[in-house]
C-alpha cells in the first residue's frame, strides 16, 4: 500500500459501505449470501504426504466456485477457509474449535480423519454438518463410540474398509506360489494396534485364508533396529513380509532382511508403500512391492465438478506441479465433490438441520467412484471401492509405476498388470 | 543357538558403535571445556540435514566426500558458536549458564530447522551397499554395519591419538586439568576453545551422518540423541572418549539383547539399565 488509510477517509468509507448495506435493494443483498466452508487438513507434519496434493486441489476448487454455486435457483458466494492440522491432535483441536465456533462455518470438511476424530463430539452436539474421508471407516467410526443403527447427528465419513483392504492384500498374496508362511510386524500406534486385533485385524485374515504367521508383534516408533524380528522371520523361513509400519521403519528393516540373506517373495505391509517416494527410498529395490490401492489415473471415474477424468486429473496434477500423482490426489478432489454436492442437493445450505438431511440421502458419483451414504456398512457412512496394486519399475519420467493387480471386490475397476513375485536380479 | 548370539553380539556392537560416537562429542566438551553442552543432540541432527541436503544437490558425489563436507561444515558451526556464544556463557562461575545458553542454541535450531527442512522424517540412502552382507561360516554379517564398525574404530583412535600424540592435544589436556597454568605458559585459552568445540560438532555430524544412513531423522530426533549421548558420557566416567566407545557398545548390546525377548520395548531397558548402574555406583561410593 502506497498509502496509509487515515481516520476521515476510513470513516467516509465505512460510512458509505453502511450505507450501501441499508439502502441496497434486498435482491442484491440476498445474493451476498454466502456460505462457509472449513477445510481441516495434514498439510504439514507427520501425515504431510497425505496433504502434499490438497494445496492445488483446493486451488482448483477457488477457482470453480469463484462465481459462486446456484441452489434452488438462489446463487451463493463460497467462502472457504483452509487450516492445517499440522498431523497434530492438539492442533486439531484448536483448528477445529476455531472454525465452528469462532468461523460458524456452515459445512467442515475434513480429509484428516484424526482432525474428524478429535472434533467430531463438537460437531454433533453443537450441529455442524462435517464430512471427512481419507482412512479407512472403521478408523473413524470405533475410535468415535460408533455403534451399529445409531447414526451420528452431523457428522459423515466415507472411504474403503479396512478389511477391505486386508482382503485385498490376501487375494493378491493368493496369486502368489509361496510357502504360505508369513511373518508379521506392527507399529505401536492406533491405527498398528488396530490391524494387529486378532479377531478382525491382520492375523485373522491370515489365519482364515490358511497361513501360518509369524507373530513379531508390536515395535516402538523410536526402534531403529530390527535383527530381532529379521531373525525370527529367517529362522520360520518365511516367504511373505507383511503387518503396517511407515517407509522410514522399512529402509532399515529391509536392508537388515536383505543383510540376512532372506529373499521374501512378497511384501503385503499396510500403508507403507502408498506413495511413490516411499517406493523411490528403496533406489533399486522398490520393484514388486504390493500395496492396497483406493484411486490411481487408472480408475474408470470422472469428476462431477469438472467433468475430467482420472487420467486427466492425474496429468493436470503432474504437468502443473511436476511431481508423480499420488492417491490422495483422487480423495481430495472427491472430499469437495461430495461437499459441494451435498450443498447442492439442501433445500437451505445456509441451515445445519438442511444441510446434514441431504449428506445423509446423498448418493454421488465422484472421480473415486460412487458415494452413497444411504446404504453404507457402519451408519453415517459411505463405503468405497480398494483394490490391490504392485509397484513395477516404469519407463516413463518417474522410476516407478503403480500398476492395478488385484480387483476382486471392485471388478469395474480393471487390472493393469497381474501380480508377481520380488525378482532379486 | 550360537549363531544367534554371535549376530546378537555383531548387531549390538555396531548399533553400540553408533552410540558411542553420539556420546564422543559431548564427553569432549564436558571433558575438556567443562561444559555441559545441550546443543550437543541438535547438532548430531543438523549433521545428518547437511548430509542429506548436500546429497539432493549433488547426487553423483560420492558418499565419502560428502561426509567430509559435512563434517567441515560442522565443525564450522561448532566453533562459531563456541567462539560466539558458548566462550561469553563461560566466563560466568555458575555452570548452569552455559547450560542455559546451550539450551536455548537447541530450542532455536531445532525449530529453524522444522522450518526450513520441513519435520518429515528423512534417512539417508547409501545404494546397494546397505544390503550386502558376508557370510563367514554359519554367520551372516551385514557388510554396511561392518564398515561402520570399522570406521568408528577408525575416528576413536585417530581423536585419541590427537589427544595424547599432538601438540593440540597436549595444549587441550594443559588446560583441562589447570587451565589458568595453561594460559600463562602461552596457550591461547579462546583459540583452544574453539578447536575443541569445531572437533566435538564434527564428531556430532559424523554420527548424524552414520545415524541417516543406518535409520532415519527428524529435526526432533535430537532430544533422543541426547539422552544417549548423555549415558554415554557418564558410563563412559565423564569425559573419556575411550570410555565412550565401551558405554556405547554396552548399551547398544542391551539394547538388542532385550529387544530380542520384548521387541516392544523401544529403548526402554537401555535407559533402564543406565539407571540400575548409576543407583549401583551411588550405592557403593563410587560417584563421589
Amino acid at each position: 500500500m502506497s498509502q496509509l488509510i487515515d481516520r476521515r477517509s476510513f470513516l467516509a468509507s465505512s460510512c458509505a459501505v453502511a450505507a450501501a448495506g441499508v439502502f441496497a435493494p434486498s435482491i442484491a443483498r440476498g445474493a451476498a449470501k454466502t456460505i462457509k466452508i472449513g477445510y481441516m487438513g495434514s498439510l504439514s507434519g507427520s501425515r504431510a504426504n497425505f496433504g502434499q496434493t490438497e494445496a492445488w486441489n483446493i486451488e482448483k476448487i477457488k477457482k470453480h466456485v469463484a462465481q459462486g454455486i446456484m441452489v434452488n435457483g438462489q446463487r451463493y458466494n463460497v467462502e472457504i477457509l483452509v487450516r492445517d492440522s499440522q498431523s497434530e491432535a492438539k492442533t486439531s483441536a484448536a483448528i477445529g474449535a476455531e472454525l465452528m465456533l469462532r468461523e460458524r462455518c456452515n459445512l467442515i470438511l475434513a480429509q484428516d480423519v484424526e482432525s474428524a476424530v478429535v472434533n467430531g463430539e463438537i460437531a454433533d452436539t453443537r450441529g455442524f454438518p462435517m464430512i471427512s474421508t481419507m482412512s479407512p471407516l472403521e478408523s473413524w467410526f470405533f475410535p468415535r463410540g460408533g455403534a451399529p443403527g445409531k447414526p451420528f447427528p452431523y457428522t459423515f465419513h466415507f472411504f474403503s474398509t479396512a478389511d477391505g483392504v486386508l482382503q485385498s492384500y490376501v487375494s493378491m498374496l493368493n496369486q502368489l506360489a509361496t510357502n504360505k508362511v508369513a511373518g508379521s510386524m506392527f507399529l505401536d500406534n492406533p491405527a498398528g494396534r488396530a490391524i494387529m486385533d486378532k479377531n478382525r485385524g491382520w492375523p485373522h485374515t491370515l489365519a482364515q485364508n490358511g497361513y501360518a504367521e509369524i507373530a513379531a508383534g508390536p515395535f516402538q516408533f523410536s526402534t531403529n533396529d530390527f535383527s530381532n524380528q529379521v531373525a525370527m522371520f529367517r529362522d520360520g523361513k518365511a516367504e511373505i513380509l507383511s503387518g503396517f509400519l511407515y517407509a522410514n521403519h522399512f529402509v532399515p528393516l529391509w536392508n537388515q532382511i536383505l543383510q540376512s540373506g532372506m529373499k521374501p517373495k512378497a511384501v503385503a505391509m499396510v500403508a507403507t508403500f502408498l506413495f511413490p517416494s516411499s517406493v523411490a527410498a528403496l533406489k533399486d529395490h522398490g520393484s514388486g512391492m504390493l500395496t492396497e490401492v483406493w484411486w490411481t489415473p487408472d480408475f474408470p471415474f470422472k469428476s462431477s465438478l469438472t467433468g475430467q477424468s482420472s487420467a486427466e486429473l492425474a496429468q493436470e496434477w503432474e504437468a502443473g506441479s511436476g511431481q508423480q500423482w499420488t492417491q490422495p490426489l483422487g480423495y481430495g478432489h472427491a472430499l469437495w465433490e461430495v461437499g459441494l454436492a451435498a450443498l447442492a442437493k439442501a433445500k437451505d445450505p445456509m441451515d445445519a438441520g438442511s444441510l446434514r438431511d441431504a449428506i445423509a440421502s446423498l448418493s454421488v458419483d465422484t472421480v473415486v467412484g460412487k458415494v452413497d451414504f444411504t446404504n453404507g456398512p457402519f451408519p453415517s457412512t459411505a463405503q468405497t471401492q480398494v483394490v490391490g496394486g504392485q509397484w513395477n519399475a516404469s519407463k516413463g519420467k518417474y522410476p516407478y509405476q503403480l500398476d492395478i493387480v488385484e480387483n476382486s471386490t471392485s471388478p469395474t475397476i480393471k487390472t493393469t498388470a497381474t501380480v508377481r513375485p520380488i525378482s532379486y536380479e | 543357538m550360537i549363531q544367534t548370539v554371535a549376530e546378537l553380539l555383531f548387531q549390538g556392537a555396531t548399533l553400540g558403535v553408533l552410540y558411542g560416537m553420539i556420546g564422543a562429542g559431548l564427553a569432549l566438551t564436558f571433558g575438556i571445556l567443562k561444559v555441559v553442552n545441550l546443543a550437543h543432540g541438535v547438532f548430531i541432527t543438523i549433521g545428518a540435514f547437511i548430509a542429506i541436503w548436500l546429497t539432493s544437490l549433488m547426487p553423483t558425489v560420492p558418499l565419502a566426500l560428502i561426509i567430509v563436507a559435512t563434517t567441515v561444515l560442522c565443525a564450522l558451526l561448532g566453533a562459531a558458536l563456541q567462539y560466539a556464544v558458548i566462550e561469553r556463557a563461560m566466563t560466568f562461575r555458575d555452570p548452569s549458564v552455559p547450560m542455559m545458553v546451550t539450551f536455548g542454541v537447541s530450542v532455536i535450531f531445532t525449530n529453524a530447522l522444522a522450518q526450513f527442512a520441513g519435520a518429515d522424517l528423512r534417512s539417508l540412502g547409501v545404494g546397494s551397499i546397505a544390503q550386502k552382507s558376508l557370510s563367514v561360516g554359519p554367520f551372516n554379517f551385514g557388510l554396511f554395519p561392518l564398515l561402520t564398525l570399522i570406521f568408528v574404530a577408525v575416528v576413536f583412535i585417530a581423536v585419541d591419538a590427537t589427544i595424547r600424540k599432538t601438540r593440540f592435544g597436549r595444549e587441550v589436556r594443559a588446560l583441562s586439568d589447570r587451565p589458568d597454568i595453561a594460559a600463562l605458559m602461552g596457550v591461547r585459552v579462546r583459540l583452544v576453545h574453539a578447536q575443541v568445540a569445531a572437533l566435538a560438532a564434527a564428531l556430532a555430524g559424523v554420527a548424524g551422518v552414520l545415524l541417516a544412513m543406518r535409520a532415519s531423522v527428524s529435526p526432533f530426533s535430537g532430544g533422543e540423541n541426547l539422552m544417549i549421548a548423555f549415558e554415554v558420557v557418564v558410563l563412559g566416567r565423564l569425559g573419556s572418549t575411550k570410555g565412550a566407545l565401551l558405554a556405547g557398545i554396552f548399551l547398544g548390546i542391551v539394547q538388542i539383547v532385550s529387544l530380542r525377548f520384548d521387541s516392544n520395548a523401544g529403548l526402554l531397558y537401555v535407559h533402564l539399565s543406565f539407571i540400575l548402574i548409576l543407583v549401583f555406583w551411588a550405592a557403593s561410593g563410587k560417584l563421589k
